[in-house]
């Protein structure tokens, strides 16, 4: 029976109205969570008066620094157009794509303003950029799933991995350099399994937070109030290297590499960059090309 | 510490009755929303004979309050009196001073698109907020404002069995000490529930 009802319990706090009527358990627990303050309380309070803040500046500094000092001195990737070209993304992997793109654009900014919402005044302008981050992740939650399925087996690591991080995924020089890369390359890989793995931890957390008052028995935690302080502790932590991973793929799809933006639009990549970006990759369809 | 008075609340264990009465003044005189408790009378270790009491929590207007240090807009400000406040205007509902919070006193009502969190809400000590006293802005937003009245907050002021006190911190401390002497239990031998929390330097 206590089974059953912490079942209901649990499907009540789906629903933001259960809240209303649903008993406050972290008021209820506070004679014992109370003592118990020491320990995740002290911890978030003195990361987030001293370290959140500068860490995501440090973060975001740091990127845009290495990215303009890349984008000067070696420069963006162009490869010849040999117009033979092949599908290598169908529609639904763009569709879900775009889903994603869309969402971690709603995201990542509204995140920083509010981690950065003293700068920008807070009122009005930082309570809707909050609303919009709810809404980010309600489109992210829709496209983590097809996202992850559709992926899974091509981001798992591969011998001609190795060989790309020897050469630094030859985006180290102007030369064009065979860089062993399967279909994706190990840069890519760590974004998918960053963007899954911590977007789904993201997720998690940010929607406890979202519920405030969560009625659900959470594991390893004794006390609700300890389960939201560390969801925003991990919450603010996984953004960070969100952000920074965000931030990067950002600008190789931008930047970097000139056409990897339109082969995401049309899912058609050139000859040219597959038989050098994509080496063994290329070693597997090339005689798919030209028909 | 303070170079003039330090205002904080004391519940008195050995009186409080579990009455409610506390919660229920704070939330009529204040109008505020069904599910917003600024005061919760608590029972701790409930059922166990001889352990059992209760006491009435609520914000503590803690020293170096956590709610103030890990508030991403800095919404909060201490008057010199210790009253811990904060200007609703700019708060944006993060929740983080409630993770701050060792009493769980930080309260969100349903706002906006999504249900999402609305500005926080917490007791004032019946002493109004940033908005000028006494006028319609502050007595919606933050509820009464007694002090500048003259007048103990209501939570204390309706309490039948003077369970809970507020005040200035040495005048607190003495009536403190007259009830314990007085019951023969000797001087103040632990700090009263939440104190060395609240109140970690003085």
């Amino acid at each position: 029976m206590s089974k059953l009802a912490s079942l209901i319990m649990t499907l009540m706090a789906f629903f933001p109205g259960a809240a209303f009527a649903s008993p406050d358990i972290i008021r209820q627990q506070l004679p014992q969570a109370v003592p118990h303050y020491w320990k995740w309380g002290t911890l978030f309070v003195n990361l987030q008066v001293h370290l959140f803040k500068v860490l995501f500046l440090v973060a975001l500094i740091a990127v845009l620094v290495v990215e303009f000092l890349h984008f000067v001195i070696v420069g963006p990737k162009k490869f010849r157009e040999s117009g033979r070209k092949i599908k290598v993304y169908n529609a639904f992997m763009r569709l879900v794509h775009w889903t994603a793109a869309l969402s971690f654009t709603l995201l990542v900014p509204t995140g920083l303003i509010i981690v950065f919402s003293k700068f920008f005044g807070g009122d009005g302008f930082v309570r809707t950029m909050r609303s919009l981050h709810f809404l980010g992740a309600i489109l992210f939650a829709i496209a983590v799933v097809p996202l992850f399925l559709m992926w899974v087996l091509d981001m798992l690591p591969e011998e001609g991995d190795i060989k790309w991080i020897l050469v630094g995924g030859g985006y180290l020089t102007k030369k064009e350099v065979e860089t062993g890369a399967g279909k994706f390359n190990p840069g890519q890989k760590a974004w998918f399994w960053i963007a899954t793995g911590f977007g789904s931890l993201l997720l998690l957390t940010g929607f406890l937070m979202y519920l405030r008052k969560p009625n659900f028995i959470i594991p390893f935690v004794k006390y609700q109030i300890d389960a939201l302080r560390l969801a925003a502790i991990i919450h603010n932590f996984a953004a960070m290297v969100v952000l920074v991973m965000f931030l990067v793929h950002l600008y190789m799809s931008l930047f970097a590499v000139k056409g990897s933006l339109k082969s995401m639009i049309t899912g058609y990549k050139d000859e040219e960059e597959i038989r050098y970006m994509h080496s063994s990759f290329y070693e597997k369809v090339k005689d798919r090309f030209g028909k | 510490m303070y170079k003039y008075s330090r205002m904080k609340f004391y519940c008195d264990e050995n009186r409080c009755i579990d009455c409610h009465g506390c919660e229920v003044a704070c939330q009529v005189g204040n109008d505020l929303p069904v599910d917003i408790a600024r005061r919760k009378v608590i029972t701790v270790n409930e059922g166990i004979e001889g352990k059992e009491y209760s006491v009435s929590i609520s914000c503590m207007h803690c020293t170096d309050a956590p709610c103030a240090q890990v508030c991403p807009v800095q919404c909060f400000y201490i008057r010199e009196d210790g009253i811990v406040l904060h200007n609703k205007d700019i708060c944006i509902g993060c929740g983080y001073c409630l993770y701050a919070c060792p009493f769980g006193a930080p309260q969100f009502p349903k706002d906006g698109a999504f249900g999402t969190r609305g500005v926080m809400d917490k007791c004032t000590m019946c002493a109004g907020g940033p908005a000028p006293t006494f006028s319609d802005k502050e007595k919606r937003l933050y509820g009464q404002n007694r002090i500048a009245e003259g007048k103990v907050p209501l939570c204390a002021a309706m309490c039948s069995t003077n369970a809970l006190i507020v005040g200035d911190a040495e005048h607190v401390a003495e009536i403190i000490r007259e009830r314990r002497t007085a019951h023969g239990h000797g001087v103040l031998d632990e700090t009263p529930y939440g104190w060395d929390i609240a109140y970690p330097n003085e």
